[in-house]
């Protein structure tokens, strides 16, 4: 078969993965060598989905041993197969890279043979890229659920960004659609946040002792195949930060490859969906927010209609007017209308003198939203009229659609 | 008094000292295409690049690297009145310090912060969408037209990155190159205007190998998009069509 078929078939493969960033990483390049990372990442180009394109994202095969419903690769499915050789993807990997179509590799896989077996492919391509190839751009491997501990304190020397992904959000969920146990994907999750720690505190003695996946860890999960709701999801997600130190949760909206009675008939991926859970998560890594703060037991989904800041925020209408010449910033973050630029701004610009609203305009400040919840020098904005209903319709999003796809991306400027 | 600089970053600076040591309210213009006007007395000054020093040295004890590059950015916008926006700038710098980067207070600084902006912006997306070709003679070759003057903004990164390499960026608007070598840097001295931009890659021919892997690329590019999720609202939003013209996945429709 030729390559450039292989890629197709690989490359297709793969796509359902939603992760494809290629931050975190300030990987430095050497003399003479090829390749850096780029410490919030980089994307090269937008897919016709308006997905980011950062790393060349492929399955190093597309057979598997495994049956899992909702995936396209899956043993039963009678699909055209392929499977890359160490050195192809290696040409391939560097020849993109050189001509800066990518920041790197994301390499999964099928299952072949058994998890080692496999994982012991992805490594070897990963190793003679940084070995033979002096190659210094991102790397990201996948590991194989069941994996062994020693296989991934390998991968996690070569790669920048190592992850498992745990696929279905409940226990249950993964029995009914996989073959894969709770404990395979959750074993090297923990092994993983382990030999992060480990050896972050021996890097601390010694420097000399090379990185192992100065990118962290990474999961993902659909959303829509399986009937949890978004507070189990944004909860299991929290859990994720706090006990894995995960880097990022990614969310891929179920698309529907199989027709199998155990999944759910949908025409279109729940995008909507993914896009508050993106928005939750958002708040949880950026904006201080706990998971109980943005989905309750009372209402367990995030709403269609309006966005999960300013949800909380409308629940918590006795916390506000803010006056913004005085609060505190971790309070100015919870401001609808006011992102983390604009908040930090505000920071800086009112040691220079009070702020009015025509400040706040200058500094970005979505004052048609932010109005409601702030005060100038201790007054409201002329005109702003605080009804439940004026407040709602000044929350409503007019597209969400539009910005559900840029989660890649991270950049931050203080000025 | 209007004082008129040869439109180098150089020339700026060392007007900006000469105007410091003015008496007189200044504006700092391009000596080209400068219209003269009645009423308006304007001097040629000479660019000294001991003078450019001093104020480089003079800004980076006030803010730093970082405040310095934001004044570099902004004076390469090339937005129209960027001196004028620049200088105010360097002027409220040195008045009140690095502080001066975040007095939204002040329209015009609130103004050249966002051309700033613009310039980071356009730094950070061509940094991604730059597209290298390997022509006949093994050099990777990349031309772009950037609508601010970036290209000795995004050099350093490739510089690093791509070390093993001998490659060159080719601002083909502004006619303007650099190459690199063996860890050297240098700009690009063409035979004529004309040549300066012109694509190198039709002049010269590309190594053997080059078409085969931009044809991989191109149906890598097709085959990683979801059909069930196809947005080219969202895709051009991201990838403006103004730079598809050098893209590998996007020239030739
Ligand atoms: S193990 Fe992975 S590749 Fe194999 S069927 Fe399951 S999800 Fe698909």
């Amino acid at each position: 078969m030729e390559l450039v078929e292989k890629l197709e078939i690989l490359g297709a493969a793969a796509k359902f993965d939603a992760s494809c960033s290629s931050s975190g990483s300030s990987r430095k390049g050497v003399e003479g060598g090829i390749g850096s990372a780029y410490r919030a990442g980089i994307c090269h180009s937008w897919a016709a989905d308006g997905r980011c394109i950062s790393l060349l994202k492929v399955l190093f095969t597309n057979y598997c041993i495994n049956d899992c419903a909702y995936c396209i690769n899956r043993r039963s499915n009678d699909v055209k197969r392929a499977t890359f050789t160490v050195d192809e993807l290696v040409s391939l990997t560097m020849n993109f890279y050189k001509r800066n179509y990518i920041e790197g590799l994301f390499l999964s896989s099928g299952i072949i043979k058994n998890a080692d077996f496999t994982m012991e492919k992805l490594i070897a391509v990963a190793k003679k890229l940084r070995n033979e190839e002096n190659f210094h751009g991102y790397i990201h491997l996948k590991v194989i659920p069941g994996a062994s501990d020693i296989l991934i304190k390998e991968a996690g020397l070569y790669a920048d960004r190592v992850s498992v992904n745990i696929e279905l959000p409940s226990e249950k969920s993964l029995k009914l659609l996989t073959e894969k146990s709770k404990e395979s994907i959750i074993k090297p999750m923990t092994d993983i946040t382990g030999d992060i720690v480990e050896n972050r505190e021996e890097r601390r003695k010694t420097k000399k002792l090379p990185l192992f996946a100065p990118a962290g860890q990474t999961t993902q999960l659909i959303v829509g195949a399986t009937p949890e709701t978004d507070r189990k999801i944004v909860k299991l997600t929290e859990a994720f930060y706090k006990k894995f130190s995960m880097k990022r949760v990614y969310y891929s909206a179920f698309v529907p490859v199989n027709s199998d009675n155990r999944l759910p008939v949908v025409s279109m991926p729940p995008l909507d969906r993914e896009h508050r859970l993106y928005q939750a998560d958002w708040l949880m890594r950026f904006y201080g927010f706990q998971a109980d703060e943005i989905v309750t037991e009372e209402n367990p989904f995030l709403s269609d209609d309006i966005d999960p800041k300013a949800v909380w925020a409308m629940r918590n209408m006795h916390l506000f007017p803010l006056e913004i010449n005085t609060a505190a910033f971790e309070m100015i973050l919870r401001v609808p209308g006011i992102g983390r630029t604009s908040a930090f701004r505000i920071i800086y610009a009112r040691k220079n003198g009070s702020l009015d609203f025509d400040d706040l305009k200058r500094i970005g400040v979505v004052l048609k939203r932010a109005r409601y919840f702030i005060t100038c020098k201790g007054k409201m904005m002329t005109d702003t009229l605080i009804t439940e209903k004026s407040v709602f319709e000044a929350m409503k999003t007019t597209s969400t659609k539009a910005g559900a796809a840029d989660h890649t991306y991270e950049q931050l400027s203080l000025f | 008094m209007i004082f008129l600089y040869d439109g180098t970053f150089e020339g700026f600076l060392s007007a900006v000292f000469d105007a410091f040591t003015c008496k007189e309210d200044v504006a700092i213009e391009k000596r080209e295409g400068w219209q003269p006007q009645f009423f308006t007395e304007t001097t040629e000054l000479e660019t000294s690049p001991e003078k450019a020093e001093r104020v480089v040295n003079k800004l980076l004890s006030i803010c730093g690297r970082r405040g310095f590059s934001a004044i570099v950015q902004i004076f390469l916008s090339e937005e129209e009145n960027a001196e004028t926006y620049t200088f105010h700038l360097v002027k409220s710098v040195m008045k009140y310090g690095s502080k001066a980067f975040s007095r939204f207070q002040d329209e015009k600084i609130t103004r050249a912060m966002e051309f700033r902006k613009r310039v980071s912006k356009e730094c950070d997306k061509i940094l991604g969408i730059l597209r290298f070709t390997e022509l006949a003679n093994g050099v990777f070759y990349a031309p772009f037209e950037p609508d601010h003057n970036i290209l000795p903004l995004i050099t350093g990164h490739f510089y690093e990155r791509l070390s093993g390499c001998c490659w060159m960026i080719h601002d083909i608007r502004r006619g303007n190159a650099i190459y690199h070598s063996k860890g050297k840097m240098e700009n690009v001295e063409f035979v004529d205007e004309m040549t300066s931009h012109l694509n190198m890659a039709d002049l010269l021919g590309k190594s053997e190998n080059e078409d085969d892997f931009a044809k991989m690329w191109r149906g890598y590019f097709k085959t990683i998009a979801i059909e069930t999720r196809i947005n080219p609202k969202l895709q051009r939003q991201f990838m403006p069509q103004r730079y598809w013209k050098y893209m590998t996945e996007k020239k030739n429709g």
